[in-house]
């Protein structure tokens, strides 16, 4: 007795076995993941139910031999293609599956293939009703009564009826219990690709997205750059050299220059915050600024005209926004520069006679931050040689892996440092001071610099 | 590595946030939040402590400007206690310095609202 049960036990561990590896394969199969993506071509489906019919066939021939009673595992192929596949499926695998039983007959062939045939056919209707594979816990509860069912069908039309209830009541309960165990199997592997195939799907989305994003962002980013000057002025008597790298795509800073009538004006400007709204933010400001830059107005008239339309017409008010902004204006006869500073980091200007650095301080406040504010103008007259250099916090506020700041007595050294040089070279030596300080640190903010360099 | 902490607490009955470590553009929005939470309670009056921040950016600081402004609009006022020298020097060089109530301490500030 023990040893019939050790027996038997490994002869259902081996259809156990049978019936995982053949979940796995399938479960794996192209054919099967057409299935899930909801588009399965018709010889898809052909090979779906031929395989789910073998799984049928296979259930009839183990037959196993349970402590007296036959255990058949029959109708388990077609109830997994119907459930999981759909109605076609089902019903192939359940033909086959029939055929195979009917073939072999004996006095319950006729009951038994009706409800191999059955099986498929009733689990097809049902993923037609729900859509999808109905789940673990329904799967498992379906192949449960259905294999009542099959035990009712026997009684009902296998005769004699004694032989018939002799076998039903030998076999019931382990047939039951087995189909609903191969069920839970399968359900639980194919329930498991099914969310592979999800968390797939959505990841392929989330990416596809990712990269529309990215092409956006480039293209935001090549027309930011036309809002720069696209050649740098070159006066004569003067060298001028200007950059803006921004920390991501899209940025904050500008820089402009416009020429007209002996005159050069100059703007530096950094947007609070950085990438795409502060890009908005700037486009808007720039735009602005050269609307309010009309001939016989003053510097600081010209920055209170900007203030007042980008307090009126960006909802700076509610956003925070704000945009510093140093504007000069060059006269390129006599060098005398008259400038008015919205909160920007005053320009470093090197004199090169005395060689120490001048500033050029703060006139008024940050564009953006309150409507009618005053900007107080100033001048400064430039002489052969004198170096002015503006630029934007992302140089000062830079960091390297200590946290530490460049700072603008970093700066200032890096400034005087180079003054000799055309500017494009002092240009070229503060970023490359600036790069050594840094040490390969991501950069965190818009860098922006632009140099002027009295030459004649 | 922008690392930066907020303390909630009430003084008085009057809503401070101690504010340590770096304001810059991925911790203001955390900064933004916890503004724009006491904001909807209609707190109008709030403190901020900023003994222990050592680096401001734009981005914080347009959070503070942002917060100031909706503050202002419910009659209400920002107070902001003990700025380091760093801090002080981005809020004086765009000219924000004007707007903002600024008090050496957030004693005092506390003490101001109180008359």
């Amino acid at each position: 007795m023990a040893n019939s049960l050790i027996s038997d036990s490994l002869v259902l561990l081996q259809a156990v076995s049978v019936i995982i590896v053949a979940a796995l394969l399938i479960s794996r199969s192209r054919p099967f993941k057409e299935v899930i993506d909801g588009r399965p071509t018709a010889e898809s489906q052909m090979l779906l139910a031929l395989f789910f019919g073998m799984v049928s066939i296979y259930g009839s021939i183990i037959g196993i031999s349970f402590l007296g009673a036959i255990i058949s595992v029959r109708d388990l192929g077609p109830l997994v293609g119907g459930l999981a596949c759909g109605p076609v499926v089902g019903l192939g695998a359940g033909l086959i599956g029939a055929a195979f039983r009917f073939s072999e007959g004996g006095f319950t062939a006729p009951a038994c293939s009706i409800a191999a045939a059955l099986a498929g056919i009733i689990g097809g209707i049902i993923y037609r009703r729900k859509g999808r594979f109905p789940g673990i816990a329904f799967s498992t509860a379906f192949a449960l009564l259905f294999e009542l069912f099959h035990m009712l069908l026997t009684l009902a039309i296998s005769r004699p009826f004694d032989m018939a209830m002799d076998v039903v009541s030998q076999a019931s309960v382990p047939m039951i219990l087995a189909n609903g165990a191969g069920m839970l199997i399968f359900a639980f592997i194919i329930e498991n690709v099914i969310r592979e195939r999800e968390t797939m799907r959505e990841r392929d989305r989330y990416q596809m997205e990712l990269q529309i994003k990215k092409a956006e962002l480039v293209v935001a980013a090549d027309i930011q750059k036309s809002f720069l000057p696209g050649k740098i002025p070159s006066p004569k008597g003067f060298d001028i050299a200007a950059t803006s790298i921004p920390a991501k795509e899209v940025g904050g800073d500008f820089y402009d220059f416009a020429m007209q009538e002996g005159i050069l004006q100059l703007v530096i400007a950094d947007v609070s915050g950085k990438g795409v709204p502060a890009a908005l933010f700037m486009a808007l400001s720039r735009i602005i600024v050269r609307a309010c830059s009309v001939p016989l107005r003053s510097g600081f008239e010209r920055l209170r005209c900007a203030n007042k339309m980008i307090v009126d017409e960006s909802g700076s008010d509610t956003s925070g926004m704000f945009v510093t902004l140093f504007l000069g204006r060059l006269n390129l006869l006599d060098r005398i520069l008259v400038y008015a500073n919205a909160g920007h980091n005053p320009p470093l200007l090197f004199r090169a006679d005395s060689k120490s650095i001048e500033k050029m301080d703060v006139t008024g406040v940050a564009l953006g931050m309150m409507a009618e504010m005053e900007y107080e103008q100033r001048q400064v007259s430039l002489a052969f040689g004198d170096v002015l250099l503006l630029y934007t916090d992302g140089i000062v506020e830079a960091m390297n892996k200590k946290e530490d700041l460049f700072g603008e007595s970093r700066l200032r050294s890096a400034l005087t440092a180079a003054a000799g040089l055309s500017a494009q070279e002092i240009l070229d030596s503060i970023l490359r001071d600036l790069a050594g300080f840094t040490e390969g640190m991501e950069q965190s903010d818009d860098i922006t610099a632009v140099v002027i360099k009295v030459t004649g | 590595m922008s690392k930066m902490e907020i303390i909630h607490s009430l003084i008085e009955d009057i809503p401070v946030l101690t504010v340590s470590g770096k304001i810059d553009a991925v911790t203001s929005k955390d900064l933004e939040n916890a503004l724009a939470g006491l904001i909807d309670k209609n707190r109008n009056f709030l403190v901020i402590d900023m003994e222990k921040v050592e680096y401001l950016s734009s981005s914080g600081l347009r959070v503070l400007m942002a917060s100031l402004n909706k503050l202002k609009k419910n009659q209400g006022d920002l107070l902001l206690a003990a700025l380091q020298p760093f801090v002080k020097e981005v809020f004086s060089l765009t000219g924000a310095i004007r707007f903002f109530s600024i008090y050496p301490s957030q004693k005092e500030a506390i003490t101001s609202l109180q008359r």
